[in-house]
């Protein structure tokens, strides 16, 4: 076996890992928190694509520049689904709040995608800014420029999600009201807010997925689901609640499934990446990367 | 006699259709130690948490200094000096000791002198500063206590609610507690005490409630309810001794 074909995959395995990981730590920062579990964040995820795309096409936006764009109007959408809809979930016991919210978010993403397919019509849609098809290479592996942009912005805003949540005085609150809602408004923390604040940033961070979704892969209204379901395989892989292990576990899947393609079929990649999930499920259930 | 600092007034209190307070009404003054003692499933731990706003009453009102609180969120009482350390602690378990106390001073109005209470809580608990960096749930259940109420210390308590500090701690360890309590009682920290050990609690208290079934069934000062035949047999073990004599 070539060295090189190895590293090729290995590297490409990372780029698409860091999409999935993206999108896993939006979801599982909000399941950790809030134990809400929601299913449209696939479909916030697709709505991050097109308001990038939208950015690129009438405005001329580079997509990468467009994440903020995508963070900050997810963001505002995060804080109305959070006030319209799962404020009332958080009101229950956390046993209850996982099954209401499997249901409300179940129809929330039925909603949303059926709303982006009479807005944006049911076609792919990619955006080709003027560096994409450029790579570099070293040794005899490729870089493609767009592929390695997307890894370096996923990796910084996991990065930046981390400083803010160990170096920051809110950063710690909100873990605090994560490990125990009641102790945090014991001792002060306003409770509801803090739920606020954390749907707004993973639907951010669904956002930000989206723009990078845009440029490595396309988009269209029914990309929802199969995000959503590669985050849950990502999220169990890492560890429920585990917000930088589900980074790290989403790069792990990324590099599983392509390095199975030197041995099995590319159509194959998907049942390899389940394979792993079935394992880890068997012999360590509470994740890779929980304490 | 001046207004009292936190009174409850007829507060009822349910848990789905089982009723677990019936009209309890209770004082405390500025100043006071008042215990709070009575059977496993009294509902008394549901009493604090129901001063301390996590707990919604059915009937009645919580009113301190004045002015009602019961429909406040937790998180406002602790703003207006109501602190509570909850049965079990409540630790921020997987987080430091630094960390658990620096969160006790959440509220805007602790926050400004989150330095000084910093240091007069790890003057009170010397161990704290020692395990600073240690994480909470790795520390022995003596020092989880103190760390809990370091914690609602660093919130500026005018009234300290604690639910069962003594529980499960060695007796050595539960007088070290107690004398806290009663040393941050006079430097103006109002307690309110529930707890197991009433023999303590009535010790150390200016005032007791007895609640039973949901219902206060009595009150007076710690030195009457010690010396009270009828609470001897019921809560202080007396029954042998009485027997005997």
């Amino acid at each position: 076996m070539d060295p090189s074909v190895i590293g090729q995959k290995l590297v490409f395995g990372l780029f698409v890992g860091s999409n999935y990981g993206v999108v896993a730590v939006g979801l599982t920062l909000i399941f950790g928190v809030m134990r809400v579990l929601n299913v449209a964040h696939g479909e916030l995820v697709m709505l991050g694509g097109y308001a990038s795309y939208i950015a690129f096409n009438a405005l001329g936006v580079d997509p990468y520049l467009s994440v903020v764009l995508s963070a900050i109007s997810l963001f505002l959408l995060g804080l109305l689904l959070n006030t319209v809809l799962f404020q009332y979930v958080e009101r229950l016991d956390e046993e209850q709040r996982i099954k209401n919210s499997l249901l409300i978010s179940f129809g929330l993403a039925l909603v949303l995608q059926n709303l982006a397919l009479f807005a944006f019509s049911a076609d792919d849609r990619s955006v080709r800014a003027a560096y994409a098809g450029g790579a570099f290479v070293i040794a005899g592996i490729v870089f493609p420029y767009t592929r390695v942009l997307t890894f370096v912005v996923g990796t910084a805003v996991v990065g930046a999600l981390y400083l803010f949540l160990q170096r920051t005085y809110f950063g710690m609150a909100l873990r605090a009201t994560a490990q125990d809602w009641e102790a945090a408004a014991g001792v002060g923390i306003n409770v509801r807010r803090t739920y606020l604040l954390t749907f707004g940033i993973g639907s951010a961070l669904a956002g930000i997925a989206g723009s990078l979704v845009l440029v490595t892969f396309s988009i269209s209204p029914t990309i929802g689901l199969a995000w959503t379901l590669k985050a849950l395989v990502v999220i169990v892989l890492a560890g429920m609640g585990s917000v930088y292990g589900a980074f790290l576990a989403g790069l792990l899947l990324g590099v599983v499934e392509n390095l199975s393609t030197i041995w099995v079929g590319a159509e194959y990649q998907q049942m390899v990446g389940l394979l792993l999930f079935l394992a880890v499920l068997l012999l360590r259930p509470r994740g890779l990367f929980s304490r | 006699m001046t207004a009292p600092l936190l009174e409850v007034r007829g507060v009822a209190a349910d848990y789905g259709d089982v009723r677990a307070l019936w009209d309890v009404n209770l004082h405390v003054g500025a100043g006071e130690i008042v215990a709070l003692v009575g059977p496993n499933g009294a509902g008394k731990t549901t009493l604090m948490r129901t001063i301390a706003g996590l707990h919604r009453p059915s009937a009645g009102s919580v009113v301190l200094d004045g002015t009602d609180i019961h429909q406040l969120a937790a998180h406002r009482t602790v703003e207006r000096g109501l602190v509570l350390v909850p049965e079990g602690r409540h630790l921020f378990s997987e987080m430091s000791v630094m960390e658990n106390l620096r969160l006790g001073a959440f509220s805007p109005r602790a926050r400004r002198s989150m330095a000084q209470s910093l240091d007069r809580v790890l003057g009170i608990f010397p161990i704290l500063r020692e395990r600073q960096a240690q994480i909470a749930g790795t520390l022995s259940g003596g020092q989880q206590q103190m760390l809990a109420i370091g914690r609602a210390l660093m919130s500026l308590p005018r009234v300290l609610l604690l639910d069962e500090p003594s529980l499960g701690l060695a007796p050595l360890v539960v007088r070290s507690i107690f004398e806290v309590i009663t040393s941050v009682n006079r430097d103006g920290i109002t307690v309110l005490l529930v707890e197991q050990n009433a023999h303590l609690a009535l010790a150390i208290a200016n005032r007791a409630y007895i609640l039973e079934q949901g219902r206060v069934v009595g009150e007076g000062t710690g030195s009457e309810l010690l010396h009270d035949k009828q609470v001897q047999r019921a809560y202080l073990g007396y029954v042998e001794a009485s027997a005997e004599a």
